[in-house]
């Protein structure tokens, strides 16, 4: 229905602007520096496809290029069955412990990748604590962690849960009684699932290959750790290498770099959007939230499915956690060295005496939880501004906010620094935290304004039309109405926000800098330099406060999607 | 002095004409009603007043003020134009209590605040609900619900109120009393009240004008009174009170109109005026309870057979055929099936041609 007078405009399209100022401008200082000589502030640089040339007659490149393909082929081959069975077993199955379960499997969703990656070279790397045990009872070891494939096998099991957080959604709304509906007029089982809960679920997992090519693309932390000693570089990795390479700043050609992978990333977010309507069409089909008839799975068949899952979780979580967990508390290891021997907290206390390292600690606590809620702020103030307003600004809106789902924190963080040192009385910001708290509210932009538009979607339109016609503006109404009303859902979104912020670590590498460092960023920065002990401690923490966001988030009933 | 002016109202939802010119007029202490089908633009309409929908055409004035003229640019957003708005479904703030859902209205407006208390606790005691100001909405029954809801629409004291649907969450029983208590309360504010309705005894029963809209026009407008008893047109007939529809073909004599079948005759009154339209197919219009039932022949009587009795509890239902037609009429007493006459007096027979 046509609402109501287009009311606020003016707040409507301040917001418009403030978002498309700081949405655009990274995307476009990206491709000026790109067709650039040389960096943007050297008075040499001139207009030029040079950059471009480099590139695309880097040999490395297109090496970086097919290999980020077939890790992104990799990562779905790994990741989209698994995921799609353990949706299957949580809800349509009695599998035991279910209930518990479901909160367990997302949890390598929210660690960073970076820590996660860590935790995988010191459990089952050739120094691993696992990797020693394993050697020294069996005489051998059968795995190698550095390489394309060890990179793709746990990439893909650390993305199982964005494919079951989808298909599980599918599959609980899937209507009983339109499987019922087809038993009932003479259909087995399998030709059920075939003609009726395949079609239905298909959408769901489209949408989970899509949404993994794209994370398969902006992936930095496990290629870092896992694919570059090995000489394994994906495009974003071949960024950061660039960086090194030259020896002077070589900006335009990341730029250049960084246009390529929005232009792989940018198509896949659209078609994204229009698959997920689509999915939600699907999903809307069925009338009643009748009971799911679960599968029994039979004895063996709970066995069968515990090892599986188990062997999943051990892989994904209990695997990297635990390693750094030990590695934390030690001082020494290796081949013939007794843990026990080395027990220590010396590895925390030296973090605690390294300015830079406790800085790093302070300053991810406060973006992440003052910086969190200022971010949850300005998403509910855009959220407002395209809330009930038809037309072309909404659009316009709409599309602002997907941008940054195509540029990987990374690219994102790189942008920011230049901007920072691109305009003038930006300058001095990019020395504080604000310029890192920028950023980050951009990263998380189309995650959080999708958790608050959905709690804003629930009030009802009456709700507000009732405060109008009482004598409220629109301002009132939102303040004294909806605001109110939805308060629930914003501490839920400030939540998922903080631990969003928390295990955030590709921004801050280029953007960080002295009195800025950020715990994710600054294990990135150290993995150069190799202390294994500060960067175990500095895991353990991450890890620590991701744990406590989440048991946060859960004690608050908070929602987990992506 | 009407209150509200409603002109010419004109509203598009993309290709869609949903609104079609509609006009009336409505003044303090009196009720109109704006009946329709699903469909048929009322909740559009009583929007377009509350200023939540916003015409392409038209005027409307509320109090002696233009809140919307489409000829001189003025658009009054929902807040200024002061009504009070009642929703089908309350739209109670969940996380207000009652008494500050009902005292919003003051808030906006800079009330003091010792003035909103005693006008809150006036505006709730009036209605019964004096003990249940610190309740929060989910913690009412609907019919109290319901209340609080018109309560936060009068508190601030608005010149015209409108009610989408006010009753038709409420249960049966409880419905019939609020028809009565809710124009009650109206007559002895002196408001001016405009409520949507599908359902035609919550018209005929609530208001003092009754609008019967049908696809975003008026179709025809007058007392419940005239409006049932007096249809201008097929469709008012149809959609009011219960029918039978005979259809046949026209035939006029002299003054007199009759429409007939194979078997049987009758006449009528042609509220469309007589139309010279001899041997056109048209159809006759008559209300169930205007129906008798008879032993012998008699003026305008058909013979039909008699299928059935039915038990309804405070009278019997009686299934009627005859060839081409089955009718039905009611009386106080069990009939054995067989052949009967029945009665259609001529007085209520609307006849109206197959082409309107």
């Amino acid at each position: 229905m046509a609402r109501t007078t287009a009311d606020a405009t003016g707040f409507r399209f301040a917001a418009l602007a403030a978002l498309g100022i700081l949405v655009l401008s990274p995307v476009l200082l990206i491709l000026y520096q790109s067709f650039l000589t040389g960096p943007f502030f050297s008075p040499l640089s001139t207009l030029g496809l040079d950059a471009y040339v480099y590139i695309f007659t880097d040999s490395d490149f297109y090496r970086a290029l097919g290999t980020t393909a077939i890790f992104a082929l990799g990562t779905i081959v790994v990741c989209v069955p698994l995921g799609a069975i353990l949706a299957f077993l949580l809800t349509r199955t009695d599998l035991v412990g279910r209930r518990w379960l479901e909160g367990v499997v997302l949890v390598p969703m929210f660690l960073s990748a970076i820590v996660l990656g860590f935790g995988y070279t010191v459990a089952v790397g050739p120094t691993g604590v696992v990797t020693l045990a394993f050697e020294r009872l069996f005489g051998f070891v059968p795995w190698n962690i550095y390489g394309l494939w060890s990179l793709m096998f746990i990439s893909g099991l650390m993305h199982v849960p964005h494919v079951y957080l989808y298909s599980s959604a599918a599959m609980r709304n899937l209507p009983g009684d339109l499987e019922e509906a087809a038993r009932t007029s003479g259909a087995g089982i399998w030709t059920v699932a075939r003609h009726v809960t395949w079609p239905l679920i298909m959408p769901a997992l489209i949408f989970s290959i899509g949404l993994n090519v794209m994370l398969a693309f902006e992936a930095f932390g496990l290629p870092l750790v896992l694919g570059d000693p090995a000489g394994v570089l994906v495009l974003t990795t071949y960024i950061y290498k660039l960086t090194t390479i030259l020896g002077v700043p070589s900006y335009q050609l990341m730029a250049v770099v960084a246009v390529v992978l929005l232009a792989i990333i940018f198509p896949l977010v659209f078609i994204q959007r229009k698959l997920l309507s689509r999915a939600r069409r699907f999903a809307t089909i069925g009338g009643k939230g009748a009971r799911v008839t679960r599968i029994r799975l039979g004895k063996g068949g709970q066995i069968a499915a515990w090892i599986g899952i188990g062997i999943w979780l051990v892989i994904s979580i209990v695997l990297p956690i635990g390693g750094i967990a030990i590695r934390a508390f030690v001082d020494a290891w290796g081949a013939g060295v007794n843990l026990f021997d080395h027990l220590t907290l010396n590895n925390f206390q030296q973090l605690f005496s390294i300015a830079a390292l406790q800085r790093g600690i302070i300053n991810t606590l406060l973006l992440s939880v003052v910086g969190g809620a200022l971010a949850v702020g300005a998403y509910l103030l855009i959220a407002l501004a395209g809330h009930r307003w038809s037309g072309p600004g909404n659009t316009a809106l709409d599309y602002m906010v997907l941008m940054p789902r195509a540029l990987p924190g990374l690219i994102i963080g790189l942008a920011f620094f230049w901007i920072f040192l691109f305009v003038p009385f930006l300058k001095p910001f990019r020395l504080t935290l604000l310029s890192l708290l920028i950023a980050y509210i951009i990263v998380g932009l189309s995650y959080g304004l999708r958790l608050i538009q959905a709690t804003l979607m629930q009030v009802a339109p009456e709700l507000e039309e009732s405060s109008r016609s009482a004598g409220a503006t629109i301002k009132q109404t939102w303040s004294r109405i909806v605001v109110p009303i939805i308060r629930p859902g914003l501490l839920g979104a400030w939540i998922m926000i903080m631990i969003i912020f928390l295990r955030e670590y590709a921004t801050g590498v280029y953007l960080m800098t002295n009195g800025t460092e950020v715990v994710g960023s600054l294990i990135v920065s150290l993995m150069a330099s190799g202390s294994l002990d500060t960067i175990a401690a500095l895991a353990l923490i991450s890890v620590v406060m991701t744990t406590g966001g989440l048991v946060l988030a859960n004690r608050l009933g908070g929602r987990i999607h992506e | 002095m009407n209150d509200l002016i409603v002109q010419d109202i004109h509203m598009h939802l993309g290709a869609l004409h949903v609104l079609q010119g509609t006009s009336f007029t409505a003044s303090k202490g009196q009720v109109v009603a704006l009946l329709g089908a699903s469909g048929s633009g009322k909740t559009t309409l009583l929007r377009t007043i509350a200023g939540l929908e916003i015409p392409s055409k038209g005027r409307i004035d509320i109090s002696g003020n233009p809140v919307f003229d489409s000829s001189e640019n003025i658009l009054l957003p929902p807040e200024q134009r002061n009504i009070g708005l009642v929703f089908q479904s309350y739209a109670l703030w969940p996380h207000k209590t009652v008494a500050e859902n009902v005292a919003f209205g003051l808030t906006i407006r800079g009330t003091n605040k010792s003035e909103i208390g005693k006008r809150v606790q006036e505006m709730l005691e009036k209605l019964g609900l004096g003990h249940l100001g610190d309740r929060y909405p989910f913690q009412l029954s609907g019919g109290q619900q319901q209340r609080v809801a018109i309560c936060r629409a009068l508190v601030y004291q608005p010149k015209v109120i409108l009610m989408d649907e006010p009753l038709s969450n409420l249960d049966a029983k409880l419905r019939e009393e609020a028809r009565y208590w809710i124009r009650k309360l109206i007559l002895e504010l002196e408001l001016c009240a405009v409520m949507v309705t599908h359902d035609q005894d919550e018209a005929l029963a609530m208001a003092d004008n009754v609008l019967l809209l049908k696809g975003g026009s008026i179709v025809q407008s007058g007392s419940p009174l005239e409006i049932y008893s007096n249809p201008k047109n097929r469709y008012t007939a149809e959609f009011l009170g219960n029918n039978n529809t005979l259809d046949g073909n026209l035939s006029i004599d002299g003054s007199k109109a009759f429409v007939s079948g194979e078997t049987w005759s009758i006449s009528g009154v042609m509220p469309e005026g007589v139309a010279n339209a001899n041997g056109k197919a048209a159809s006759a219009i008559v209300r169930v309870e205007k129906m008798t039932i008879h032993d012998q022949p008699g003026p305008n009587r058909i013979a039909v057979n008699l299928d059935a009795s039915i038990y309804l509890g405070d009278h019997w239902e009686y299934r009627l055929s005859a060839p081409g037609v089955t009718l039905k009429a009611q009386g106080s007493v069990r009939r054995e099936p067989g052949n009967v006459w029945c009665e259609l007096p001529a007085d209520d027979v609307w006849i109206f041609s197959k082409a309107s």
